[in-house]
């Protein structure tokens, strides 16, 4: 199910990633296809209660690279709804625990400030939209992108849910999350992945009550452009009744209609810009996902040694000839052969816990080695794309800000141009 | 009320100091707005200066009146409390039956028993009680009234001995009565005279009074809602603040430029003054309107018993043409006055959003300036060296942080892009760049450099 058994050259495989700067160099799918969500479409699956009705997605794949033969066909199409993009999500999670996977959008609507659910059309859109970026986030990642399971993903007609689950993945989620709600207290924590941890903690927080406060402004904000319009109603009719002043009340009135209405663009923009902050909201969830799994590796490797030392002192009772419960109770000591077989036997198990032990650091330090270089790729990109948001933020409450500065000066100059 | 002055003193003055002689209480040592006389006018007055008052009985509020006049000698200040307001009203609208008094502004409702003295409720009330004051004194026939010279003249001590309430009132009753009659009242049943001249007044002036009562509701919650905005913006701002000490780099910078921001909008609602003004003389104007209509209604009536003709006197006809001369006169008079109120209103509520919504742009333009300018600094920097070296992709990584300069120059473009530009392919755009031709790389960088020039 890795990018080994995917039919990829192999000097297209991600084999060489050291450094962050490593990754850009890598090939991914994202150099050779376009992927985009260009449509969306409600479904029902038969009946017709409001509960059964669904949106599917169409994904649309153009192949830009000629020469490129992984995927089948140059121009290809196919509908996806949200729950299979959570289960390509959730293998993904589950078969690359190195990697932070990029996040799905929201399932339910979240930092709501209007009624909304999941299949108002506006949501829909920005659900599209996050999906398609989904898509895009996975097929840049060079040690996600050439997936056996993401290729079918975007390609298989017919049968993709039976294929992905003959993967075994759901079983392996179930696994990872019963040993996740063992909470994990390690001996001896990594420093740099504990910090890391915070970090995500942190930001997701941060990230969490910015989105809520935004949304608190954005609905009062939005109560107050509309109020505008029960202005622009007074003046249009006030200015029917008035003779002098007739001409500036009904021009001033058409300024404040023009307010009620700009709101709608400047909220629609921002959503699309919470949306983006909500993706690292996300994210920062996967960080923490990613340090947890870490942990997860340490604790494999000291439950391993542990074991060791356990069999260590039992191997030298053992050797004395203590190994029963009646050599503790009477002081016996056991008789020679039983000494031996014993002494042999643990002897064994010693050697096999050894190379357990091997074996859980190289996996530990292997995992290590490909995390770090995954978190500051992230880190890197994170900051670019949250400055990226921010600063779009900041203009976007500039040109909002003008725009009411404008009307409101026409307001006025209607006002004293009256008799 | 000082509402087209043609003195630039009166105006400025007033807007310094309306909200703060408003809203405070304060005593007779404090000056205040200088009294000069409009053109056109031999008298000016205007009522300030709220004072609590304990007296053995009762606590009140008084105000403080003052008066320049041609006509009589004036104390420099009297005191007034609302009663002997409401007794100037109720006399002036008995010794003048045909002409509409100006409203006062409304008594206690029974929750504002509870915040007598609230400074929000005095202010109002005595920016009202100005705007009342202010219009009998302009007003052709009231301001001869011997009731308002004595209102205004009389030292406070002797004012209950002239300003009672009983003799006064019985006997204007019965002037009032008898000038119009008790019989005019039945003709409510009686055969419609249309007269188009009032008619359409009075349909004017109903609908005025509708719109001016509208516009005072929506300019309060205008207000009250631009103060909430204000406290959802410090919600904002501390959320950043909160942000911005574990956030790295370019995104610490843009958090601390964002709270900025936020904190600047929200200063800039927290500073627009209350609507006293509109919330004083809106429904004043529109009751007066009111009055008015209600004199027009009183007018029709006398038309319709004439019409009638069950009392063909002269004596009808006599105080048909008297009530029909006078309306006509104060409404030809009123309706231009209140025009020029209700447009200074409208200039004053258009001011002070266009004062709120420069503030607003100023703190956000300073906000993006915090959240950019240092990234034109690292243009500077990595500008020369890519412009010189040969731009292939490894040689351009091998001299330098490839990450950083890509991503800065990506982070510029991108800032002088359409909004309409879509930031979801983000990821791939970075990945792009890397398979650009060199010259493209060239490019950037250079007229990236040429606009900051002129920028």
């Amino acid at each position: 199910m890795s990018a080994q058994n995917s039919p990829v050259k192999a000097s297209r495989s991600p084999s060489v990633i050291e450094t962050a700067e490593d990754f850009d160099n890598q090939d991914t799918l994202l150099k050779h296809v376009d992927i985009s969500i260009v449509e969306s479409e409600k479904r029902a699956n038969g009946t017709l209660h409001v509960r059964d009705h669904y949106t599917v997605y169409l994904i649309d794949l153009k192949v830009t690279d000629a020469d490129y033969k992984l995927v089948q066909s140059k121009i290809s199409t196919i509908w996806r709804r949200y729950t299979e993009f959570e289960q390509i999500h959730d293998y993904l999670q589950v078969t690359y625990p190195h990697v932070i996977i990029p996040p799905l959008p929201e399932k339910r609507v979240l930092y709501a400030w209007r009624k909304s659910d999941t299949t108002d059309p506006e949501f829909v859109e920005r659900r599209r939209a996050g999906l398609e970026n989904f898509l895009l986030r996975v097929a840049s990642h060079p040690r996600l992108c050439f997936d056996d399971q993401f290729i079918n993903f975007l390609q298989q007609e017919h049968g993709w849910r039976e294929t992905i689950t003959d993967s075994g993945y759901i079983l392996q989620a179930e696994n990872k999350l019963k040993s996740l709600s063992v909470s994990i207290r390690l001996k001896k924590p990594d420093p740099e992945i504990e910090s890391v941890k915070n970090y995500g903690k942190q930001l997701e927080t941060n990230l969490g009550n910015f989105l809520y406060t935004r949304s608190k402004i954005i609905e009062k904000n939005y109560a107050l452009c509309k109020l505008h319009a029960n202005y622009g109603k007074l003046f249009s009719e006030w200015s029917v009744i008035e003779k002098d002043m007739g001409d500036g009340l009904q021009k001033a009135g058409h300024y404040f209609d023009s307010i009620a209405d700009s709101i709608d663009s400047v909220a629609e923009d921002e959503e699309q810009l919470a949306d983006q902050l909500k993706e690292y909201l996300f994210y920062a969830g996967a960080l923490q996902q990613l340090c947890s799994n870490h942990e997860t590796l340490q604790r494999a490797l000291e439950n391993a040694q542990d074991t060791l030392n356990n069999r260590i002192s039992e191997r030298s009772r053992a050797a004395a000839g203590k190994s029963g419960l009646m050599s503790r109770i009477f002081g016996t000591t056991d008789p020679d052969i039983v000494r031996d077989q014993l002494t042999r036997a643990l002897d064994a198990k010693i050697a096999s816990d050894n190379d357990n032990i091997e074996k859980a650091k190289t996996d530990l330090e292997d995992f290590t080695k490909k995390a770090l270089v995954e978190i500051e790729y992230f880190q890197k990109q994170k900051d670019k794309d949250l400055h990226e948001s921010l600063v779009s933020f900041i203009t976007l409450q500039v040109k909002a800000a003008k725009k009411n500065l404008q009307a409101w000066t026409q307001i006025k100059e209607c006002l004293q141009n009256m008799p | 009320m000082a509402s087209e002055s043609s003195s630039a003193v009166l105006e400025l003055n007033d807007a310094d100091t309306e909200d703060t002689e408003a809203t405070t209480v304060t005593d007779d040592t404090h000056e205040g707005v200088p009294l000069i006389m409009e053109h056109g006018y031999d008298i000016a007055v205007k009522v300030d200066a709220p004072m609590k008052q304990l007296s053995t009985l009762e606590t009140f509020v008084t105000y403080r009146v003052r008066c320049v006049c041609a006509r009589w000698p004036t104390p420099t200040h009297v005191r007034r409390r609302y009663n002997h307001f409401k007794l100037l009203h109720k006399r002036l609208s008995a010794s003048h039956p045909l002409v509409a008094a100006p409203p006062l502004p409304p008594l206690h409702s029974a929750r504002q028993q509870l915040d007598r003295y609230s400074p929000a409720f005095v202010a109002v009330r005595t920016y009202a009680l100005n705007a009342f004051l202010d219009r009998v004194a302009k007003h052709p026939i009231l301001t001869h009234s011997e009731d308002f010279r004595i209102f205004l003249t009389t030292p406070d001590d002797e004012l209950d001995k002239v300003f009672k309430n009983e003799n006064s009132a019985l006997n204007l009753w019965g002037i009032s009565n008898a000038l119009y009659g008790s019989g005019e009242t039945k003709t409510a049943n009686g055969p419609r005279v249309k007269d188009p001249e009032f008619t359409s007044a009075a349909d004017y002036l109903q609908s005025l009074q509708q719109k001016l009562t509208t516009l005072c509701a929506l300019t309060t919650k205008l207000h009250k809602s631009t103060v909430n905005m204000g406290n959802e913006l410090m919600g904002m701002k501390r959320a950043c603040d909160a942000w911005s000490p574990s956030a790295r780099g370019r995104t610490a910078r843009a958090c601390g430029a964002l709270a900025a921001g936020a904190h600047a909008a929200r200063a800039a609602c927290a500073r627009a003054p209350a609507p006293i003004a509109h919330r004083a003389v809106l429904p004043l104007l529109a009751q007066y309107a009111a009055a008015h209509t209600d004199k027009i209604h009183k007018r029709d009536a006398i038309h319709a018993a004439y019409v009638a003709g069950t009392n063909t006197t002269d004596d009808l006809h006599n105080r048909l043409e008297q009530a029909s001369e006078a309306l006509r006169s104060e409404l030809s008079d009123w309706i231009p006055k209140t025009h020029t109120e209700i447009k200074s209103l409208l200039l004053d509520l258009a001011d002070r959003q266009v004062n709120l919504h420069t503030q607003t742009v100023l703190g956000w333009e300073h906000a993006l300036k915090l959240a950019t300018e240092s990234n034109l600094e690292d243009i500077f920097k990595t500008v020369s060296k890519t412009a010189v070296q040969n731009l292939s992709p490894s040689r351009c990584r091998s001299e330098m942080s490839p990450t950083e300069t890509e991503k800065d120059l990506d982070d510029y473009s991108d800032e002088f892009d359409d909004e309409e530009n879509k930031k979801i392919y983000k990821n791939g755009d970075v990945l792009e760049s890397n398979d650009c031709s060199d010259k493209e790389i060239k490019a950037d960088p250079l007229t990236d450099f040429t606009d900051v020039d002129l920028s």
